[in-house]
């Protein structure tokens, strides 16, 4: 009886070791994992230099990981024991009930050199900091006329707390510091933690489960809400003005951070109107341009591949502008904004691009000097969309100016 | 290349053992010594030098030691001197050279006048072979052990892949009529893979679980320390360092017998014991031993006196500090724990002996003072060492506990749980017993080998599974 077992475990173990051994070598190699979004180590190639200071073995190591069999098979057996461990989360990221995931864990400043990593905590030294900068930017914009209106986007861990047994404790603390900061400021700042909650709560589908963003109907809530606040709500283009063109199987980031495979889908939707042709979208570096949506917001080759939502207006630009052709043809000036976002916005933008001119800069790629752009290009109003989680994570805001 | 690599798991591991088996049974160590050799050589390609460099010192040297060690010994002496400066002075080289230069700098004639060398990095398990050569130097001087002639037989007991690069610290008279001759069956090959999977499952999905937590931990008590905090980590690195360490031993006792090799226990069940006296008597016992053996009793151990005694320990955790690493912090921490043997010898175990009450105290002693112990082991940077110390009584925090960390806590319970029983010989014992009773849940044991490998292999993949997210753009 012992014998037996012994004997099968061995060839148990071979099996394994040669199976997995062998079929590594025969099945052909990919380049590219769609599901992490990255170039996939392949065979390195060997010379004696290379050898000797270490970096073969290192890569054949990473090749040996990045080409195994049933990769993805291997990811989806780890995050299932993950949660087996009753964490409730994998890799740092929640599961809550109806598959919604929000991420819990981000690198956060913890001082203006030291970083810390993969933490729930952040700095409010780096927050203050962050915040003081908008405040500041407010006063300078005011004293040339200008509005400015700051919308710091909720994380989904703030928006979608009650789905998990997680304490929301630390969502609260941020939007307080954010609140009563710009309340003292007197920027004009639109806070939309309650309400997203309120209306995730409710059922409504405003940010999306697999994904980092909010969803359409979350921006255009974001907009309603920017709208209102510069005294323009009777402007609002009312829902009913869009036909809906949903995108099935959106996987986002989120999705891809869990290495859940069980996870459905997002759908992603795309608010079309029956004039979005007049607008086309058009890069601007340096001397040069480049017109990078001929007619309307979306960049329809992403649609058909994982990053779905990089279809709105074509992923990141570092400065971008949004134009409506027809009125500039007729030689009309309308109002131009300067936007200084972080993706949040894009999918904001169409909604708003039917009332100003758009100036869209990053924000979290460098475009921080925002009262110099703002004279350069002419712009009347200024909004800056961005999520919060970069106001911990990420130096933009202090350097606003 | 470490075991819990897909590298070595599915390439270097099944190459090795079929090369091995299909080897002659004479040509079997020639094949076992350069396999190692590229098992070496594959992560340390230029050290591999120096490892043959001590190897054939310690071979060469082997054959006046053994001849002269009866006609006339202060010859054999003489090489068993040069046999130990030579392999002493490549670790002292390689290991401390940079940390005596850097310290030595500190005093004030000396400042600027020595600077550290660049590049120089430490041999992987250059601690670990140099200890193993000289056990075989110093055994034979004793008339323990016979002049190994085979340079080939001697390599690869050196460099033997399964413990070249974290031990056990095999000794060479443990081993050598293993080199000869060795048995290999079915059920020894079987029993190796039991004891490889219960070490990498170890290994993989407590130890390094058990890491990650540790880590998220230590940064949330940078930015915001309570005591709760201060005693999870203690509590985790605890369990990490024990399933990292005796996981990767079990790994290399199980290669050791697929490939027909017996090596020694290296730990039993550390962190039930005692007292710190009997902890070391159960952790990373093949080192304690070695120390044992070629320092403590030669320097006369317990037999000149008590003094003499404390004196000799004293050296003896001052070594065993300095092995662990070129640093203060190990160098404290061996000092560390001469101070509390030191206690155990005076008194402290008497006092435990007198009632379960003590008996279950000194449990509680052993157990807190090695976790505070690890502390100090962790922290190059002291005095994040002490700042931990201080938070687990309160000093330096800002509350007992937070949100965040007792939902960590919370979350991490059943991993905790499984962590705190599995560094004890119950479940196994359970397993025993169990099967005794009903000897047809022996079936059980592939199923849960199979299972233990399969999870396994998806943590050890998915720790490459790094999604570049075009995140917050």
């Amino acid at each position: 009886m012992n014998r037996k077992i012994n004997i099968t475990i061995t060839a148990l173990f071979l099996v394994f070791l040669f199976g997995f051994g062998i079929a590594f070598w025969i099945i052909p190699d990919t380049d590219f994992s769609p599901e992490e979004n990255r170039a996939l180590q392949t065979f390195p190639s060997v010379n004696a230099e290379n050898w000797l200071d270490g970096k073969v073995s290192s890569q054949l190591i990473t090749y040996y990981s990045d080409q195994f069999p049933l990769r993805n098979g291997f990811v989806g057996l780890h995050a299932l024991s993950e949660l087996g461990w009753g964490r409730g989360e994998s890799n740092g990221v929640l599961v809550g009930e109806g598959g919604q995931l929000a991420v819990r864990r981000f690198d956060a400043y913890l001082n203006r050199s030291e970083r810390l990593e993969d933490t729930d905590h952040y700095s409010s030294a780096h927050v203050d900091r962050g915040l003081a900068s908008l405040v500041s930017l407010h006063k300078t914009l005011q004293s040339k006329g200008i509005p400015l209106c700051v919308l710091l986007a909720p994380r989904t861990v703030d928006v979608t707390a009650g789905d998990f047994n997680y304490p929301s404790a630390i969502s609260d603390g941020l939007d307080a510091t954010i609140e009563n900061a710009m309340q003292a400021g007197g920027v004009n700042s639109v806070e939309l933690m309650a309400t997203f909650r309120g209306l995730h709560e409710a059922g409504e589908y405003v940010y999306y489960r697999t994904d980092h963003h909010w969803t359409t109907k979350g921006a255009y809530t974001a907009y309603t809400a920017v709208m209102e606040s510069w005294g323009m709500g009777d402007q609002v283009l009312p829902t009913d003005d869009f036909t809906v063109r949903e995108i099935p199987d959106f996987f986002g980031t989120t999705h891809s951070r869990a290495g859940l495979f069980f996870i459905p889908p997002d759908t992603l939707e795309i608010w079309e109107a029956p004039d979005d042709n007049r607008y086309t979208v058009y890069e601007v570096s340096g001397e040069t341009t480049k017109t990078v949506i001929e007619s309307g917001f979306i960049s329809e080759k992403y649609l058909s591949e994982k990053d779905k939502y990089g279809a709105f207006l074509d992923g990141t630009h570092r400065m971008l502008f949004i134009v409506d052709k027809e009125a500039a043809a007729r030689g009309e000036t309308r109002p131009r904004l300067l936007l200084a976002r972080d993706s949040f916005a894009n999918s904001m933008v169409p909604f708003l691009a039917r009332h100003f001119d758009i100036c869209m800069v990053n924000l979290t790629g460098g475009m921080t000097n925002l009262t110099e752009l703002c004279e350069t290009y002419d712009c009347q109003r200024v909004l800056v969309v961005c999520n919060r989680e970069n106001l911990i994570a990420s130096d933009c805001f202090t350097q606003i100016q | 290349m470490v075991f819990s690599s897909t590298i070595f798991l599915f390439g270097f591991l099944p190459l090795s053992l079929l090369v091995y088996y299909i080897s002659p049974l004479r040509i079997r160590n020639l094949m076992l010594f350069l396999l190692s050799l590229i098992f070496y050589g594959f992560g340390e390609p230029t050290y591999i030098a120096v490892m043959l460099f001590s190897v054939t010192v310690a071979y060469l040297t082997g054959f006046p030691i053994g001849k002269y060690r009866e006609s006339n010994p202060n010859k054999a002496k003489f090489w068993l001197i040069l046999s130990v400066c030579l392999n002493l002075g490549m670790l002292v080289f390689f290991k401390y050279t940079n940390f005596i230069i850097e310290n030595l700098s500190l005093i004030p004639p000396l400042m600027g006048v020595l600077e550290p060398i660049e590049g120089l990095t430490l041999p992987i398990g250059i601690s670990f072979y140099t200890f193993q050569i000289m056990s075989y130097s110093i055994d034979l001087y004793r008339g323990a052990t016979d002049t190994q002639r085979s340079y080939v037989s001697f390599g690869a007991y050196v460099s033997l892949f399964p413990q070249l690069i974290a031990g056990p610290i095999v000794r060479y008279r443990d081993v050598d009529d293993q080199l000869i001759s060795r048995t290999h069956s079915v059920d020894k090959f079987s029993s190796g893979v039991s004891r490889f999977t219960v070490g990498f499952a170890k290994k993989i999905l407590l130890g390094d679980s058990l890491a990650a937590i540790y880590a998220y931990l230590g940064t949330g008590f940078a930015a915001e320390p309570t005591v709760l905090t201060a005693w999870m980590l203690v509590l985790t690195y605890t369990l990490h360092i024990y399933f990292d360490f005796s996981g990767y031993s079990d790994m290399a006792i199980g290669l050791g017998r697929m490939l027909g090799f017996e090596f020694l226990e290296n730990f039993n069940y550390p962190y039930l014991a005692s007292s710190i006296t009997d902890f070391w008597r159960r952790w990373h016992i093949s080192l304690s031993s070695w120390f044992r053996e070629y320092v403590y009793i030669p320097l006369g151990g317990n037999r000149k006196g008590l003094a003499r005694q404390f004196v000799n320990m004293g050296v003896v955790w001052f070594l065993t500090g300095l092995w662990h690493g070129a640093a203060w912090n190990f160098i404290l921490w061996g000092v560390f724990y001469f101070i509390i043997l030191s206690l155990e010898k005076a008194f402290l175990l008497k006092w435990f002996e007198r009632s379960p009450a003590t008996r279950a105290l000194g449990h509680v002693w052993a157990l807190i003072l090695v976790g505070i112990g690890w502390m100090i082991f962790d922290h190059t940077n002291l005095s994040e060492a002490f700042a931990i110390m201080g938070g687990m009584v309160g000093i330096g925090t800002v509350g007992f506990t937070s949100t965040t960390v007792s939902y960590e806590l919370l979350r991490c319970l059943p991993l905790l749980t499984v962590a705190v029983v599995a560094a004890t010989p119950y479940p196994a014992r359970l397993f025993a017993k169990l099967e005794a009773k009903r000897p047809r849940l022996s079936f059980l044991r592939p199923i849960l080998i199979g299972l233990a490998l399969a999870v396994s292999v998806s943590y050890m993949v998915s720790g490459t599974f790094s999604p570049f997210l075009y995140y917050i753009f």
